[in-house]
């Protein structure tokens, strides 16, 4: 196996892995938020800004995850 | 600790990534400066859409559906195709989107710790100084 065809064998997975791990995550947290919301709806806005925040982060480990796989898809043949 | 919280991350992080700028493009690349200061603010107005999506989508109110429509057509297509052009024109070196990027949730996080360390300065009180305890202020006499 070249070194070309490990890496795009593995582009494509480590990309599907990341996403996985990060729609889990954002879907956990969401739920998360959304059932302190409904116990406390008093406190919405205190929930809102973290998860606000969990989700950018959440998508920023996606989002690094791509940028990866384009500049590493240039070395591929 | 409301939304303003994020608006000002977001003002901390474009002034932040313009001072930055100024440095990089005078002592480094004029390129790279430029792209730190685009990959900060392609992440300001992700964090932005962020919170306008979840503002509208998730308050106790009803939604209104043509704001949300429009936040999700200018976020998922626009923003994130704008972001696909500057990484693919390779105009930019990537790795100062990236430092661009990744400034935004410095500030976040130090934020967020200077509110945990300093909470009373955050509330705008007058602290108790760590290098002169002694020297109380009202505020914090009428606590004790």
């Amino acid at each position: 196996m070249t070194y070309q065809t490990a890496l795009a064998l593995a582009l494509p997975f480590g990309l599907a892995i990341a996403a996985f791990g990060s729609a889990f995550g954002l879907g956990r947290a969401v739920s998360a938020a959304m059932e302190a919301m409904g116990r406390q709806p008093e406190a919405a806005g205190k929930i809102q800004v973290g998860m606000i925040i969990g989700c950018a982060l959440l998508e920023a480990l996606t989002i690094y995850a791509l940028v990866t796989v384009f500049v590493l898809s240039g070395k591929i043949g | 600790m409301g939304l303003e919280f994020i608006n000002r991350i977001i003002r901390t992080s474009l002034i932040v990534s313009a001072l930055s700028f100024l440095f990089v493009s005078v002592y480094r690349n004029f390129l790279f400066g430029l792209g730190l200061f685009l990959g900060t603010a392609w992440g300001c107005l992700n964090l932005f859409f962020i919170t306008q999506l979840v503002v509208e989508a998730f308050s106790l109110k009803k939604p209104n559906k043509g704001k949300l429509t429009l936040i999700l057509l200018i976020k998922f297509p626009l923003l994130y195709y704008a972001g696909y052009i500057l990484l693919r024109l390779k105009y930019f070196p990537v790795e100062s989107l990236l430092i661009g990027f990744t400034l935004i949730f410095a500030i976040t996080f130090l934020k967020a710790l200077g509110q945990v360390v300093l909470p009373s300065v955050s509330r705008g009180d007058k602290k108790i100084s760590p290098l002169n305890p002694d020297k109380i202020n009202s505020t914090n006499k009428s606590l004790r």
